[in-house]
């Protein structure tokens, strides 16, 4: 790094009055879960949303029927960017870095340990080039009527000097010792309201 | 050459005569003791003879006196004072021994200030003496307020850490450490935001509202460092109001030739090497001419506690200075530039969590990861790369009117910090820039002596224009801001007392430069009233203006000249607040928390005193400061309660955060700190000191308030051929657990008390080679500070041994 010397008077210097934070940055804020029934039909789209990133987030809720198991796919844009842009593809390329987890009140899965009042059950459904889930891809299988709520979190586990930070049963340990006991930071950690209806 | 004076019997015979001053003035040359890191003192008190022909009469007369390398007087030049008295305080002043002045630790010739008074032998009981007081014996001594400054021997025992490690011996100095290597220093309690450093003069400025950001002050650079402990912002300016360091290079070479110094250390814990060298020189060609040329550099792996590595947090620095002077006639012009350069890993163990989180963290008491890390050089993301530049003009003359310092100096500071991020993001997260042009002009008149009263003082003004440019996350916006202020103090000594009056107003007019979103989250969050700025396409445009004035009214009493002072300092300081409180907006990386500034806030102001006492025997040296004040507009960090009176939170894409803002408050801050040292120069000694301090508002400790502190040492100090200064001390420090703070109001419970022990070996081996051992921590003891931000991740470094080299050339 090459020392700079700046002994010019720089009164005149415009970029002190044209302020723009740099969004080509780690920025997500919007999280999309696209639900797809296995068995065929149409696609719902659940988001959460805060365009102006001033704590009023817009959150959809996820509406289940206790019919089928769902493709749960996971998405994350940055509203932010013009023109807005997805960053869901640059996490799948570094999906040996990132793991999503679901929990929240009503959900029984790898993250979750025992709950004995699940309405849907999570599973993995894609995995990364150590064979460890990722999250992006996954099931949804409803398992009893009721309302509650699902908690998407996007973990960033970069490796610390030689050492691996995504291993394998990074969500069980979390459900045994809470996300404290595992490595890395969130880039997202919200909650939608989630409901399953009864069969008609 | 000490000039040959009228013998007693002489001046007996001259009766009446007139003597005049008989000696020859000092040569220009010669440095005043005052402005010496080691001024000459006072070693041996003459008996005065009280002229015949003086009658009754009272009388003070002021000498400047040549103080050779060897402790004698050489030539002696009357200042002022009644003529009658002249020849006898000639005579007087040839007789008085001193210890010569030093610099750099090498004796040297200096001219000091001797002050004698006269009494009619009538009015003297029998073992009465006329008085000898030397006024400017020592800056430390002879200041008003409680200060002490460390030497080049001090310095360099802290070689390779940085400017706080550098002072934190100093009574009522604790270090504010982070989560990387890079610390801050606390004075009285009170962090950077109320300190202000000034380095050769200029004041040092950086973004150091932060609490993970260290002070980009070179330490090496130093000669001496004084740490003036209390509020001094009448004679230095806004921020002033918990401390001031003056951070001084040492004198340059004055007499053709080449010099030299040369430093290195090691620390054990983290694999720490440093080495630094500086070179003096006057070419003989050019002997008006003066050069320095410096530089050091250290690396460090990541440190280690007792159980576990410390992860990410390895270091690397660099410095660089050049300074050039020229000396015409009674006037100095100087050059210098200085470059330092930091890059920092953030430990691994900080994470960016929930409070959930962050409470289970805290529960575990051992990080998540620990079994992970490994000692390493590399640094990763998370990690911090500072630097900063100072280029500074300095214009020094003497004249009639008096001695006139004018600086013109350019900072330079940048700071990125880089996150935790996806591949395809390139570049820092957090880019600060920060552009100051900065102008100081003092005059201090000639000393005047109306009666028996000797008159010192001056005026100044200062100005400054500064920019701070900010490119990342959603942190905090752009600002431009104007700054001046004017001062005057002035000083009366008279027989065993100075007074001194001081009085500044300072005004700063800043307008911060907002980008439309940003702009519109703080109007919609209604943390900034749309009134108050102005919108264009580009930016809101908000501007402030603020002002402050400052005093202080001191006093000096030489109880017992050369033995007993008493001090008393009272003092009002302002502090402007910082862009940060104004319109912070975003997540703190380093803490669980949704941060909002306050952009209403207000001048914060400090009124208080200081009341000082010393006292110096061969024997015993002991030092007593209990200070007091109350803080008006004190503006603290803390979680935002709602009407409900529960906190409220932030939700973020990261998760739900609480919500931090700066509340002003009306804390009282009080304590003291003591030193004591048995034996100074003695073959054992002890010297113990201790500090207390407390910041309360409302009945409760404010959060972050430094825990009472103790350190004792038994020095043991051995004769030993062809070793000088040879020193080892057994060191105890004893940190107690801070309970006064309400833990509801904490992130986290305090941490438990300490009792560090450690050792220490010091030796100057043919008079020039000068080695030192420390060992830090010696138990390897588990323990965590209050006043570092790591408290809430992890344990301090375990055991450190360092080792250190310095010479001479």
């Amino acid at each position: 790094m090459r020392p700079t010397m700046l002994l010019l008077l720089c009164a005149a210097c415009t970029d002190v009055e044209n302020p723009h934070n740099d969004d080509d940055n780690e920025l997500i804020t919007r999280v999309e879960l696209t639900l797809s029934p296995e068995a065929g039909g149409d696609a719902e789209v659940a988001s959460w949303s805060d365009p102006e990133a001033d704590g009023n987030p817009l959150i959809d809720a996820l509406l289940l029927s206790i019919d089928g198991p769902y493709v749960l796919e996971v998405a994350f844009f940055n509203d932010l960017a013009e023109p807005s842009e997805e960053i869901t593809a640059e996490v799948a390329a570094e999906a040996a870095e990132h793991q999503v987890f679901f929990t929240g009140e009503g959900v029984l899965g790898p993250a979750t340990g025992m709950v004995t009042a699940a309405i849907v059950e999570h599973q993995y459904a894609d995995e990364d080039s150590n064979g460890l889930p990722i999250g992006l891809l996954n099931r949804l299988i409803p398992v009893s009527a009721g309302t509650g709520e699902i908690t998407v979190r996007l973990r960033h586990l970069p490796p610390e000097g030689n050492a691996l930070v995504k291993v394998p049963e990074l969500a069980e340990t979390a459900a045994a010792d809470g996300f404290a006991a595992i490595g890395g930071d969130d880039d997202v950690l919200v909650t939608f309201p989630m409901s399953v209806d009864a069969a008609e | 050459m000490k000039r040959t004076l009228p013998t007693l019997g002489a001046v007996l015979a001259l009766g009446c005569c007139v003597a005049g001053p008989a000696a020859a003035e000092p040569p220009s040359s010669a440095v005043e003791s005052a402005d010496l890191p080691e001024p000459a003192r006072l070693l041996q008190r003459v008996a005065l003879f009280y002229p015949e022909d003086a009658g009754s009469q009272h009388g003070d007369v002021v000498l400047l006196v040549e103080v050779g390398i060897d402790g004698v007087t050489g030539a002696v030049q009357v200042e002022s004072g009644p003529e009658v008295f002249f020849a006898s305080a000639l005579e007087a002043a040839s007789r008085l021994v001193f210890e010569p002045a030093r610099s750099d630790g090498v004796a040297v010739a200096s001219v000091t200030r001797i002050h004698f008074h006269f009494a009619p032998p009538s009015e003297l009981d029998d073992d009465a003496t006329m008085e000898i007081v030397v006024h400017g014996d020592h800056p430390d001594l002879e200041d008003t307020k409680a200060r002490t400054t460390l030497d080049r021997a001090a310095l360099e025992r802290a070689a390779g850490q940085d400017l706080a490690g550098s002072v934190e011996e100093v009574p009522g100095v604790t270090v504010g450490g982070g989560t990387t290597s890079a610390a801050k220093p606390i004075i009285r309690g009170q962090q950077e935001r109320r300190l202000l450093v000034l380095v050769d003069g200029v004041r040092h400025e950086s973004q150091k509202w932060g609490p993970d950001h260290g002070t980009e002050v070179d330490p090496f650079s130093a000669g001496s460092i004084t740490v003036i402990r209390g509020a001094a912002g009448a004679r230095y300016g806004p921020d002033a109001m918990g401390g001031v360091l003056l951070v001084n290079p040492p004198p340059l070479r004055t007499d053709p030739g080449v010099q030299g110094t040369a430093l290195g250390s090691f620390a054990s814990n983290g694999t720490r090497p440093f080495a630094g060298l500086r070179l003096d020189a006057v070419p003989a060609a050019l002997p008006a001419l003066s050069l320095r040329l410096e530089g050091n550099a250290a690396v460090g792996a990541s440190r280690h506690t007792p159980d576990y590595v410390l992860g990410n947090t390895a270091s690397r620095a660099w410095n660089l200075g050049a300074t050039a002077a020229v000396r015409l006639g009674t006037s100095q012009l100087r050059a210098s530039w200085r470059h330092h350069d930091l890059a920092a890993g953030v430990f691994h163990g900080v994470r960016s969590a929930t409070p959930a989180e962050f409470e289970a963290q805290l529960e575990a008491g051992v990080p998540e990861g620990a079994e992970r890390w490994e000692p390493s050089f590399a640094i990763e993301r998370a990690y911090q790369a500072v630097s900063h530049d100072l280029a500074l003009l300095h214009l020094a003359t003497h004249s009639p009117l008096g001695t006139a310092d004018v600086r013109y100096a350019y900072q330079h500071n940048r700071r990125r910090e880089y996150e935790q991020v996806r591949d395809g993001v390139a570049g820092p997260q957090y880019d600060f820039t920060l552009r100051t042009h900065s102008l100081d002009a003092e005059l201090a008149h000639p000393e005047a002596v109306v009666g028996d009263v000797t008159m010192s003082g001056g005026v100044g003004l200062q100005a400054g224009l500064q920019e701070n440019v900010y490119q990342g996350l959603t942190l905090l916006p752009n600002a431009r801001s104007f700054s001046g202020g004017l001062f005057a103090y002035e000083r009366a000594s008279v027989g065993r007392a100075d007074v001194e009056l001081g009085g500044r107003y300072d005004g700063l007019l800043r307008t911060a430069f907002l980008d439309d979103a940003d702009y519109q989250r703080h109007v919609r969050r209604g943390s900034l009233d749309a009134s108050h700025c102005s919108t264009t396409e580009e930016a809101a445009r908000c501007p402030g203006a603020y002002g402050a004035a400052s005093l202080s009214a001191g006093a000096l009493l030489h109880v017992v000249p050369e033995h007993l002072d008493v001090k008393v300092d009272l003092a009002r300081a302002s502090r402007f607040p910082d862009l940060d409180e104004l319109y912070l907006l975003g997540s703190a990386p380093s803490l669980p928390a949704f941060a909002l500034g306050f952009p209403d806030l207000g001048v914060e102001t400090s009124t208080g005193a200081t009341v000082t006492s010393g006292l110096r025997l061969p024997w015993l040296q002991a030092e007593l400061s209990g200070f007091a004040s109350r803080i008006d507009n004190y503006v603290q960090f803390a979680p935002e309660i709602g009407a409900d009176g529960q906190p409220r939170f932030e939700v973020t894409v990261r998760g739900a955060f609480p919500r931090f803002t700066y509340t002003p408050l009306r804390p009282w801050s009080h304590g003291g700190e003591a030193t004591v040292d048995l034996g100074p120069t003695a073959p054992v000694g002890l010297r113990l000191q201790g500090a207390v301090v407390r910041i309360t508002a409302d009945g409760q400790e404010l959060v972050g308030t430094a825990p009472d502190r103790f350190d004792a040492r038994l020095l043991v100090r051995p004769q030993l051929a062809g070793v000088d200064d040879t020193e080892l001390s057994l060191i105890a420090t004893g940190v107690a657990r801070q309970f006064r703070v309400d833990p509801e109001r904490d992130l986290a419970p305090a941490p438990d008390g300490v009792m560090l022990l450690g050792a220490a070996a010091q030796a100057t081996l043919g008079s020039k080679l000068r080695v030192g051992i420390e060992l830090r921590n010696l138990l390897d003891a588990r323990y965590r500070e209050y006043t570092s931000l790591l408290r809430y991740y992890a344990d301090q470094p375990g055991r450190d041994f360092r080792l250190r080299v310095g010479m001479d050339f």
